[in-house]
């Protein structure tokens, strides 16, 4: 019937709500208004029973013959009183005296022919009473000897009076149902005015506007507290997305790079006759050109996997020691060759890890630490249990990071020095596929770094294990080539 | 025509630096963006040949310094090739735009076209006399006839006609038509004056004493 909308649902218990206390109100005051009113010509009607009972009994006794034929004796009320009964105007007082037998003694002039008599109470006590008959309001009341005064005037007036009041009570009621309608709905639509604001730029975002953001008034409302949540959210997707279009431009710059080496390089040998050298040179490039091609799609795809499945790992038990020993070992060669000492300070550290994979982050760490550390230098291993995580760490003296490379460090693509990793063959993967290992174990990779003295890489494998479900982070960067 | 190519990748600028050679241009190297552009500064090159990635100071950073000081025409290269990078690009004083990987064929022509409208000239074919100078084709013709002619000899020719009228000086001339390598006090710019007066006339080459050369 009506829209199922928020704003219609708060105007309808809004409406409902405003009827049911107007309706109430009106009613109670109707009420009051009437009772008092009859209580008014009650009080009224008494007073006159009560001067016709002074009439009877009061301390002057009755007026007029002597009370010995009490039966027999005539009604008799001084003229001054009985005038109040016999106005012409609209007030309209009558009276009707019925002896203790039930027999009518007197009636005033104006007394409708059908007056009847109360009915008696049952001992002989004094009883007072009223009564309304169709228009007529009639109070009464039983003497001690018995007799019974009634005194009734016609409250068509008031009757009338109460109508136009209770008319006036529902005119007032519905104007301001009408009124309270019309602000509920202003009222309404000003709460849901920032839902809609909230839907549209929802739209928008989803159109691709990633950049927009839900204007928040008041911070502290439930729905500034939803839109600011929402932002928070918006902000993450749109760096989420950010972060993807920012990977695939500069994945595609770096195939690029070789790619163009390999063409200038072909192209220009062929150009016209060259000598063996040159022809010698040019494949060397082109080889160069295209290994470099390989490495970096070996790499990409390497990040694709951890990116699209965690359960990829092969976990097992194992001690990080080990795995440290074992790598540091293959690498000896070349640290006694680059004159770098390697020592180690390896305690057991098990752990639940994929082996290989870890193996792949420390030596690709330890590849790290001895292209950045000088000849004479030093690279410390670690290993070691803290609390509940297993820990490995690999520290050198060498040139150190600077402190605005730290938060970048592990993203993708991303050189702390470009001209020299350029030249050392990395395209900046290295460091971002040992954290996606590490995430995929829920680990922790760290770097604190002093520029001069030396760099510290930290991995820190919960013992706890590994959770059955992939952190949401790297569902946010999947990628896909 | 003198050229500086500023590339931080050995093997590209090195294919780059000797396909242009081969074109007949003088051709100097720089791999990282201050070198480019203390280079580009201290010479009148012919054309920039400018790689936006470099390690140092950037490519955009290396056009915008230069752009202070000198109006040298710059191609610029880069492997970011989205709508928003080569506007940048452009807007930052790039003259032209190319995108790696490019096809050498392509990347010559385009050097081609920004040296002749750095120079003025709308048309590819200059007339002097009888002789026509094919600036895409690097040739020249003398009544209809091929000339035989050298690289640096046809470098000589170009760069004369495309001054047509006006005197060049010899510093000019080792300027546009030798690079950083070779010796500049060599009398080689004389050698190949006579050679091209040997085969186009004595009168085609003006010289004015103490002044330079002229092709009138």
């Amino acid at each position: 019937m009506f829209p199922q909308t928020l704003r219609w649902r708060i105007q309808i218990w809004h409406g409902f709500l405003l009827a049911a206390v107007l309706t109430g109100f009106a009613v109670a005051t109707y009420r009051y208004q009437a009772a008092s009113e009859r209580h008014r010509v009650d009080v009224e009607l008494q007073q006159r029973v009560r001067v016709l009972a002074d009439a009877l009994h009061g301390p002057r006794g009755p007026i007029g013959p002597p009370p010995g034929e009490n039966a027999r004796r005539e009604f008799y009320l001084p003229p001054a009183r009985a005038a109040m009964f016999e106005q012409k105007d609209g007030a309209g007082l009558y009276f009707v005296v019925w002896r203790r037998d039930g027999s009518e003694w007197s009636r005033s002039m104006g007394a409708p022919a059908d007056v009847g008599v109360p009915s008696r109470p049952a001992a002989n006590v004094p009883k007072q009473g009223e009564r309304t008959r169709g228009w007529l309001r009639e109070a009464f009341t039983f003497t001690p000897p018995g007799e019974c005064l009634l005194v009734g005037r016609s409250i068509a007036g008031e009757l009338a009076a109460l109508r136009e009041y209770g008319r006036w009570l529902a005119a007032i009621s519905g104007a301001v149902l009408c009124v309270g309608l019309a602000v509920g709905w202003w009222i309404a639509r000003r709460a849901t005015r920032p839902v809609g604001i909230i839907i549209s730029t929802a739209r928008r975002i989803a159109q691709g506007e990633l950049s927009e953001r839900i204007p928040v008034r008041e911070k502290n409302s439930e729905l500034g507290r939803l839109s600011t949540a929402l932002n928070e959210t918006f902000a993450q997707l749109e760096e989420s997305f950010a972060r993807q279009s920012r990977f695939t431009a500069d994945a595609a710059h770096e195939l690029r790079t070789p790619v163009a080496i390999i063409l200038a390089q072909a192209q220009r040998a062929l150009t016209r006759e060259r000598d063996a050298a040159t022809y010698r040179q040019t494949l060397e490039a082109c080889v160069d050109g295209a290994r470099r091609l390989n490495r970096l799609t070996e790499s990409l795809l390497e990040l694709a996997i951890y990116d699209a499945e965690a359960e990829a790992l092969n976990l097992g038990m194992c001690d990080l020691g080990g795995i440290a020993r074992e790598t540091a070992a293959a690498l000896e060669p070349l640290a006694s060759e680059r004159q770098i000492a390697l020592s180690y300070d390896l305690s057991p550290a098990p752990c639940r890890a994929d082996s290989g994979r870890i193996a792949q982050v420390i030596l690709n760490c330890l590849t790290n630490a001895l292209d950045h550390t000088p000849a004479g230098g030093r690279i410390t291993l670690r290993s070691g249990v803290e609390t509940d995580q297993a820990i490995f760490s690999i520290s050198d003296t060498g040139c150190g990071i600077g402190p605005e490379h730290l938060p970048r460090l592990f993203d993708r693509f991303y050189r702390a020095d470009d001209s020299r990793d350029r030249h050392t063959g990395g395209a900046g993967l290295g460091l971002a596929i040992c954290k996606a290992i590490a995430d995929a174990h829920h680990a922790k990779l760290e770097v604190a770094s002093t520029p001069g003295q030396g760099s510290t890489f930290t991995l820190r494998i919960p013992v706890t294990g590994v959770r059955e479900e992939p952190p949401a982070a790297m569902a946010a960067n999947s990628l896909v080539l | 025509m003198r050229l500086l190519i500023v590339e931080d990748e050995p093997y590209l600028l090195s294919s780059l630096a000797e396909a242009l050679r081969e074109d007949g241009y003088a051709v100097d190297g720089a791999s990282d963006g201050e070198g480019g552009l203390a280079k580009a500064l201290l010479c009148d090159y012919d054309a920039i040949i400018l790689d936006v990635m470099l390690p140092g100071m950037d490519g955009l950073a290396v056009l915008e310094r230069l752009r202070r000081r000198k109006k040298t025409p710059v191609l610029m290269l880069t492997a970011r090739t989205r709508t928003p990078d080569r506007v940048r690009g452009l807007d930052s004083g790039a003259d032209d735009y190319l995108a790696k990987p490019y096809e050498l064929p392509e990347l010559l022509a385009r050097v081609r076209a920004l040296i002749r409208r750095g120079a003025g000239n709308a048309t590819v074919a200059l007339k002097i006399g009888d002789v026509t100078v094919d600036l895409a084709g690097h040739t020249v013709t003398q009544g209809g006839e091929p000339v035989a002619l050298t690289a640096r000899e046809i470098a000589l020719i170009e760069y004369l006609a495309q001054h047509q009228g006006r005197v060049v000086t010899r510093e000019q001339l080792y300027e546009h038509l030798f690079d950083e390598n070779e010796d500049s006090f060599s009398n080689l710019l004389d050698v190949h004056v006579s050679n091209v007066r040997k085969k186009l006339g004595h009168e085609f080459i003006v010289t004015r004493r103490g002044l330079g050369y002229c092709i009138e």
